[in-house]
């Protein structure tokens, strides 16, 4: 099914987070700043972010662990901000597991379930129903001590979702372990999240995990939203240079603004090339405005394969070639841009045309296609 | 000899044992001369002034027949148990406060409270007989506010008194080993037991107590077994029926100069509080908890 169909028919189901103007503070600090943000039910939504930009603060609002400076969060339209952790229908998985030290499996798994009012037989129907949905059968009686880190993160997992929580709250949860087991269990997260049904609010700093696993990502730069979208159009149409770059790589050029039409504008790229651009009603333009563009390193053609359709044709040098086996990385020093221009070449099999080597002049080009306009 | 131990020196695994070797021969020795000396004393008799040295269970069997010797070993156990009791009990509160309520300079408050245990035991004693005796603190107090018509007698030279004395004599040893204890858990199990929807008083119970119990034991065992063979305190502030085993034991290799007896007397001692210290283990429950 096409990512876009689904985004669509999500958008007419209502919010099941509402995060409307939520700031806090600590001291003179600003861990965030009027956030505005609406999840919705059954979505896997990532905060993606460098750390200390917030996202953090923000899902321990979700959790009850901190309250917001200002602004209201309402879950399942119930408005939450005062309301303790053992009071909501959340659940977490902690960046650390925060397993209990003194239980085996088994009962850290069953550790919410006490005061239930769930018979002895419903509970371990549950537990064992996670148990299997989790991978951890034969572990139950296992020590804590004695998992490992694949291990703690499903029991983490589990004992989180035996609560039937309306939205599970992950902190990094992947953080801890080591690159293969990372792929593995981002994988079997998205497919345990599928499964159930349940919002996944997770927070990760790491891009590459929030584009694998989110129906939607937010990503927070200081405190505040930088942008919030699905993994594809977060990558094709980021709206700064700072999202730009920090889903994926992107070379970025100046731009400015030389004729302001009824229906279009007339761009100058680096001095070099001219494009017209559809007017954006949304947005003021000025002749002599100036503006970023960026297109993506996958983008740019090198000799000899550059496209003769391609509008933008320009001269650099090969700085630097890094082969990475199904694919080349080069650096080019050209006159356009302040920073090398970054190019990600794919290595075909039984291509009779060479990669560049350092030191080759080489033409580049592109096309107005794969130019994302930057505000 | 020489070369033997520079070939020592060089392998590496050895280096560790050379470390540990002046400490593991100190303590052993003392130890193990200790232990053999007692052992063979107390299957040796006292003849008058002369020693004995045909091995017989005499002691043993004498200690067993003698009521008063069994009395005041259980009585001392009973009272070492109750004062390391009201000890733990006080001592947990304070280190919790420490530890969960405190955020800044920990260890300063830990010393401040620790702090008259500076001064010399005997000046506590002292200092207690001041505060519960005849004429003491508590009785001219109530004396002057009227609530009694004369002293009261029963708050000094009792067991009372002795474990109240005790108690506060040995509160650091019980606040530290708790607090350390407190220290190590990690403050996010407590937020994850929030999470899964304990209350505040769910979350101690289940979660902090628990894990602090290997703390509890520490406190209670380095309470417990010092003020067992303790002679000092019953001898100051418990009067005549303060008497306790560490009495008689004193006693024993003093004036009555029985050093056979004293020594069977002991070693049972020993193999008493060994027992009792499993006994107190095995009723706070403490699995082998790692807490990390």
């Amino acid at each position: 099914m096409n990512r876009f169909h689904q985004e669509d028919f999500r958008l007419s189901s209502q919010a099941h987070i509402r995060i409307v103007g939520v700031s806090k503070r600590y001291g003179d600090h600003n861990a965030l700043k009027q956030v505005d943000l609406d999840i919705r039910e059954g979505e896997f939504f990532s905060l993606l972010g460098p750390s200390g930009g917030g996202k953090t603060t923000l899902l321990k609002m979700l959790g009850g662990f901190e309250t917001p400076t200002e602004g209201d969060i309402y879950i399942n339209g119930e408005h939450v901000n005062d309301v303790p952790p053992h009071k909501r229908n959340t659940n977490m998985v902690f960046q650390n597991y925060a397993l209990f030290p003194h239980l085996n499996v088994i009962d850290n798994i069953g550790y919410g379930l006490r005061r239930s009012g769930l018979t002895a037989d419903e509970k371990n129907q549950k537990i064992n129903g996670l148990i299997e949905l989790t991978q951890l059968s034969g572990l139950e009686k296992r020590n804590i001590e004695h998992l490992s880190g694949g291990q703690k993160q499903r029991v983490a997992l589990a004992r989180a979702l035996v609560m039937d929580p309306s939205v599970l709250l992950l902190d990094e949860p992947l953080g801890a372990l080591d690159k293969t087991l990372r792929d593995e269990m981002g994988l079997e997260l998205r497919a345990i999240q599928k499964r159930v049904g349940i919002t996944f609010v997770f927070v990760t700093h790491d891009q590459e995990e929030a584009m694998a696993l989110s129906d939607r990502v937010a990503v927070l730069f200081d405190g505040a939203i930088a942008q919030v979208d699905t993994p594809r159009r977060l990558y094709d149409g980021p709206r700064s240079a700072s999202v730009a770059n920090f889903i994926g790589t992107s070379n970025i050029f100046d731009a400015r603004i030389i004729a302001v039409n009824p229906s279009n504008i007339r761009v100058e790229i680096a001095g070099q090339w001219t494009m017209d651009l559809p007017r954006d009603a949304d947005h003021s333009a000025e002749v002599s405005q100036n503006l970023s563009i960026a297109v993506r390193p996958e983008r740019i053609a090198v000799n000899p394969t550059v496209n003769a359709a391609d509008e933008f044709v320009g001269k650099a040098k090969v700085a630097t070639v890094s082969f990475r086996g199904d694919r080349s990385y080069l650096e080019l020093d050209d006159p356009y841009s302040s920073t090398r221009l970054s190019v990600v070449l794919l290595n075909l099999p039984n291509s009779d045309k060479p990669v560049p080597e350092i030191g080759d002049e080489a033409v580049f080009s592109f096309c107005q296609q794969d130019v994302i306009l930057l505000t | 000899m020489i070369s033997s131990l520079r070939r020592l020196r060089h392998s590496k695994s050895s280096q560790g044992i050379l470390l540990v070797l002046p400490a593991v021969v100190f303590v052993l020795g003392i130890i193990g001369f200790a232990i053999a000396s007692l052992l063979a004393y107390s299957v040796w008799t006292q003849d008058y002034m002369e020693i004995v040295y045909a091995p017989t269970l005499a002691n043993y069997v004498n200690f067993l027949s003698e009521p008063i010797f069994s009395y005041l070993l259980a009585k001392s156990l009973l009272i070492a148990l109750l004062a390391s009791l009201v000890t733990v009990v006080a001592a947990y509160p304070v280190a919790y406060y420490v530890s969960f309520k405190v955020s800044r300079h920990k260890l300063l408050w830990i010393m401040v409270i620790t702090l008259p245990f500076w001064m010399s035991y005997l000046l506590r004693i002292f200092s207690w007989k001041l505060i519960l005796g005849y004429n003491g603190i508590v009785n001219s107090t109530l004396l002057d506010l009227g609530l009694i018509t004369q002293p009261l007698e029963f708050i000094l030279y009792n067991n009372f008194s002795v474990i109240i004395t005790l108690a506060h004599a040995w509160a650091p040893f019980a606040i530290i080993p708790i607090f350390l204890s407190m220290e190590r858990i990690d403050r996010t199990l407590l937020d994850a037991a929030a999470d899964l929807g304990d209350t505040a008083l769910q979350r101690f119970w289940r979660v902090t107590w628990p894990l602090t119990l290997p703390g509890v034991f520490s406190a209670s065992v380095l309470v417990f077994i010092p003020i067992v063979g303790d002679y000092v305190t019953p001898q100051l502030v418990g009067g005549t029926n303060g008497t306790m085993i560490g009495n008689l034991m004193f006693a024993m290799f003093g004036k009555l100069n029985d050093w056979p007896q004293g020594s069977a007397m002991a070693l049972i001692s020993l193999v008493a509080i060994a027992l009792t210290v499993m006994l107190i283990r095995w009723c706070l429950g403490v699995r082998k908890v790692e807490v990390k």
